[in-house]
């Protein structure tokens, strides 16, 4: 599949409700990226986080495996103390965390089982089921097609049906233009957890990744790094099922740890040349 | 009389100080770089206890007019273990994560994950 342009053209919600066409803004990190073919015989790793989602995790890995039968599942069980974990199909490979370390310590498990196995491509979706599995392969296709290392999948660049509270979306938007104030890259869904990485970022990843609310920090310090970011539209739904844990307070209390995160990881470099780079050839760790 | 009063009342608390450090040092068995944390904080406030006038002895030969502002000097050196202990601690728990992250990935590998274990014997909410 030979895809066009690597210039990312970013449609905002105002563009897109008034149809207009948004103009195309310069790539974050590449001065001339190279339109890349999606090669067919990438090994693509789709990681699941999941904290008590026994009611939504099997349907999702289900429809995952339906419509995405070559990609490789893995379910991160991070300390559930439900039965999420027997809700997973056999046949689907499954990480038990020993304890809940948080969404970050649990998105490191998959990725340092992704640069372990050798894996091409790691997405990320969530396994509360707001990401739709049909979504999946859109950003596949947004990483070859923009020659990015990380690709974020957006509820804002088009208009949709998907609704957000007056408070999480100013939230988003505060977060949204620290980063853009930060460092200059304009990410509009910055707390999207729908994502896909390619190797170097996966082996980013696994050597270091952020725990607390690591969405937002990770876009930034991906770009700092000279990692090229790149947002696409996807389409999402409201959770399943059980409620969000991230209320009024809390939100707020996020907003200000984030920004303090923020400001903070200007000033990090977590990620070393020569722990990110793929190896010539196969790793020789994989194990496959 | 009512100086040294106080004076045995502060060494108290001092020596109490350093007596837990060397407790938790023995019982804990904590590693003697981490347990010199407890004894460096503990020191300067013994030493404090035991002579009382010596912010304002310090202050006044290093040129510091108000006695509060060589207090802020014992405080940034407080300030300074509380970083130190922050770092133990953020870097112990790195790495208790990245062992768990191992240990659930060597698991799923052997096939020892939670899935194998049934239902009913499943771990309980802590």
């Amino acid at each position: 599949m030979v895809l066009s342009t690597a210039t990312i053209a970013r449609q905002t919600p105002e563009t897109a409700a008034a149809g207009v066409s948004p103009p195309k803004t310069a790539a974050p990190s590449a001065a001339a990226a190279v339109t890349q073919p999606v090669p067919s015989k990438i090994r693509c790793l789709i990681i699941i986080p999941a904290f008590n989602e026994s009611r939504s995790v099997g349907k999702l890995v289900r429809r995952l495996r339906r419509l995405e039968p070559n990609y490789d599942i893995l379910v991160i069980d991070d300390g559930s103390t439900d039965n999420t974990v027997h809700q997973v199909p056999k046949e689907v490979a499954v990480v038990s965390l020993p304890f809940n370390l948080g969404i970050g310590g649990a998105m490191q498990t998959g990725y340092r089982y992704a640069a372990l196995h050798g894996y091409d491509i790691a997405i990320q979706v969530d396994g509360d089921g707001q990401h739709r599995p049909s979504e999946v392969h859109n950003l596949v296709d947004e990483l070859y097609r923009a020659g990015a290392d990380m690709v974020v999948g957006s509820r804002f660049l088009k208009a949709t049906t998907f609704r957000q509270s007056v408070t999480r979306m100013t939230g988003i938007r505060v977060l949204s233009g620290w980063i853009k104030l930060l460092c200059g890259l304009r990410v509009y869904d910055c707390t999207s957890g729908f994502r896909a990485g390619n190797m170097k970022v996966i082996r980013a990843f696994a050597h270091w990744y952020p725990e607390d609310y690591p969405e937002p920090e990770v876009i930034l310090l991906l770009h700092r790094s000279g990692f090229k970011v790149v947002e696409t539209s996807a389409r999402m739904r409201r959770r399943m099922y059980g409620v969000t844990s991230i209320g009024l307070a809390h939100g707020l209390w996020y907003v200000a740890k984030v920004g303090v995160g923020l400001a903070l990881d200007m000033v990090r470099q977590p990620w070393p040349r020569d722990k990110v780079e793929p190896p010539k050839g196969r790793p020789p760790e994989s194990c496959k | 009389m009512q100086i040294k009063f106080k004076t045995i009342i502060l060494v108290f608390i001092g020596l109490s100080l350093l007596l837990m450090a060397v407790r938790r040092l023995r019982v804990y068995r904590l590693k003697e770089r981490h347990a010199m944390v407890f004894l460096f904080t503990g020191l300067p406030f013994l030493a404090l206890a035991a002579w009382q006038d010596a912010i304002g002895w310090m202050a006044l030969r290093i040129g510091i007019d108000y006695h509060t502002l060589a207090l802020m000097i014992v405080v940034i050196g407080f300030l300074l273990m509380i970083i130190e202990l922050l770092t133990i601690v953020s870097l112990q728990d790195r790495k208790i994560a990245t062992l768990a992250q191992i240990v659930g990935i060597m698991m799923e590998k052997h096939g020892m994950s939670d899935r194998n274990v049934p239902a009913s014997r499943e771990r309980s909410e802590p």
